[in-house]
């Protein structure tokens, strides 16, 4: 009996140990793309991530040598910071374990660490970068954060001046006010 | 100003900022904009003008239908014989469970008959004015009334009428046709089409001398508005499908039904696909045309034992189809 919960308690263990090595392998064997920020910030990046990066697909099809050399591929509109979350996210979403739970949950989180401001830059890096699946995800959150809100914050919310007299928004509002119609 | 920017940092649980907010190229307003439902949409037109015009653009607002496809369906009941109507949104699993449902209701006076519906734009005729159609888009509370007809619809004349999307223009369509009396007895329909924005109802050349045996409202497939008529002499059925690129009317030829279908056929869509319930002794047979106005591509969808033998005396109407195919139908009641 003794003997039996030893075994199975080797067992995970040794198979986590190969599961290991064969990370090592993958890693080793992994090529990776030199990528440069706004800010002068050099990133070793998986090519299977930078890849995804519309920006980056772009710039080794003009220059195909930037893939083999040690020249940077400079990313002029990206800051570090954005690039250090933009990665954070596709590695996560890249991960093949990660379950359905699992991404709903780092999504939450990644949102919750980012205030309004900061989502605003991230998705015009993502919209620089041409990164489809974060450019969808940032947009689509920054609708719900919009979502059944006020006009007035909505204005706040991305600094946009109120061009309207208030006879004309008077006007308006009265117009859509959310009720029902009457036929005669 | 100031406060309220503070608010929207703090709310975020953040420090509020000294900077301006950062603003946004217009096309990233757009791409977020696309994801709200109508409804937020209207509202947030009182932003700026700039905001307006794009909202109201008509191809901001073809996209943003595109992204909400698979959005609720809309159930018109009438509350009583004064035809005061409700209309409630129902997710399809609901109204197969009959629970109760929250929805955006609506009241109008006076809808007299249902000439369509499509990207869920309603298209409805008035009582006591019958030459005027009303377009109402109950997602966002509009309607508009369109240019009189200006046929006259003479007693106990068949009526038919559709309302659908014409893609290569860009624009919404109404179809309206009564029949006339042309050789002792004998009678065809008279139809026309209005485009959106326009003002004259166009006659459609050529309808073809078949008539509705009861109205039901054309449905809209694939561009085409279609029918389900019948040749009176004889009963045989016809699917009369009017293309709205050209406005020109065409048949569209009935599956196999390999057994002898008795009772009327019945016209529906499904899966963006023109569907035929036909009956025969036993059963209902659901017919979906995969490829529209491919003979070829009519599949029997799904047989159903024929209700009739459960006490019905009357035949069901097939009310929908969901995603997961189950019918529902209904029983029109008669006090």
């Amino acid at each position: 009996m003794a003997e039996e919960t030893e075994s199975t308690k080797t067992e995970p263990l040794k198979t986590a140990e190969e599961e290991f090595k064969k990370l090592e392998i993958t890693e080793e064997e992994e090529s990776e793309l030199k990528l440069e920020t706004s800010d002068h910030v050099t990133f070793m990046v998986e090519a299977s991530i930078a890849m995804k990066f519309g920006a980056v697909q772009q710039y080794l099809e003009v220059s195909p040598a930037a893939s083999a050399s040690a020249t940077a591929i400079p990313l002029h509109n990206v800051a570090s910071r954005e690039l250090i979350l933009i990665l954070e996210y596709y590695r996560m979403h890249d991960w093949v374990d990660a379950g359905e739970r699992d991404l709903k949950e780092f999504d939450e989180r990644f949102l919750k660490d980012l205030n309004y401001e900061e989502l605003k830059e991230l998705l015009l890096a993502a919209n620089y970068l041409n990164v489809e699946k974060l450019f969808n995800f940032l947009t689509k959150s920054i609708a719900n954060i919009i979502r059944n809100k006020d006009v007035e914050f909505v204005r706040t919310f991305f600094g946009i001046d109120n061009d309207y007299t208030p006879e004309e928004e008077a006007a308006y509002r009265e117009e859509n006010a959310w009720a029902g119609v009457k036929f005669v | 100003m100031a406060a309220s920017r503070d608010d929207v940092t703090a709310s975020n649980g953040h420090i509020p900022h000294a900077p301006p907010p950062l603003t946004l190229p217009d096309h990233l307003i757009e791409e977020i904009l696309q994801w709200l439902p109508a409804k937020n949409l209207l509202r947030l037109c009182c932003v700026c003008k700039s905001w307006k015009s794009l909202i109201s653009d008509p191809y901001f607002a073809k996209n943003q239908l595109r992204g909400s496809r698979k959005a609720t369906r809309l159930v018109l009941c009438f509350k009583n014989a004064s035809h005061d109507f409700i209309i409630q949104s129902y997710p399809f699993p609901k109204v197969l469970n009959a629970v109760n449902v929250s929805g955006t209701k609506f009241i109008f006076g006076t809808f007299d008959w249902m000439v369509g519906s499509c990207d869920g734009i309603l298209c409805f005729t008035v009582k006591n004015n019958p030459e005027f159609l009303v377009l109402w888009n109950p997602c966002i509370g509009k309607f508009n009334i369109l240019p009189p007809w200006d046929t006259q619809q003479r007693e106990g004349s068949y009526s038919i009428c559709g309302f659908g999307y014409d893609s290569s223009t860009r624009t919404y369509k109404v179809v309206g046709g009564f029949s006339y009396e042309y050789d002792c007895g004998y009678q065809s329909i008279e139809a026309k089409v209005l485009t959106l924005g326009t003002h004259t109802w166009t006659r459609i050349r050529e309808f073809p001398s078949v008539l509705p045996l009861q109205y039901e409202p054309g449905k809209f497939v694939s561009g085409t508005v279609n029918w389900l008529l019948a040749h009176t002499a004889s009963v045989s059925w016809v699917i009369v499908s009017l293309d709205f690129r050209n406005d020109s009317c065409e048949e569209v030829l009935q599956p196999d039904y390999g057994e002898e279908a008795v009772g009327p056929l019945s016209l529906l869509v499904f899966r963006d696909c023109l569907c035929i319930l036909s009956r025969t002794d036993m059963f209902l047979d659901v017919w979906l045309m995969k490829d529209f106005k491919n003979k070829e591509s009519w599949t029997k969808l799904f047989r159903v034992p024929d209700m009739q033998n459960y006490g019905f005396c009357i035949y069901p109407d097939a009310l929908c189809i969901s995603e997961d195919e189950k019918i529902l139908f209904g029983y029109r009641g008669y006090m």
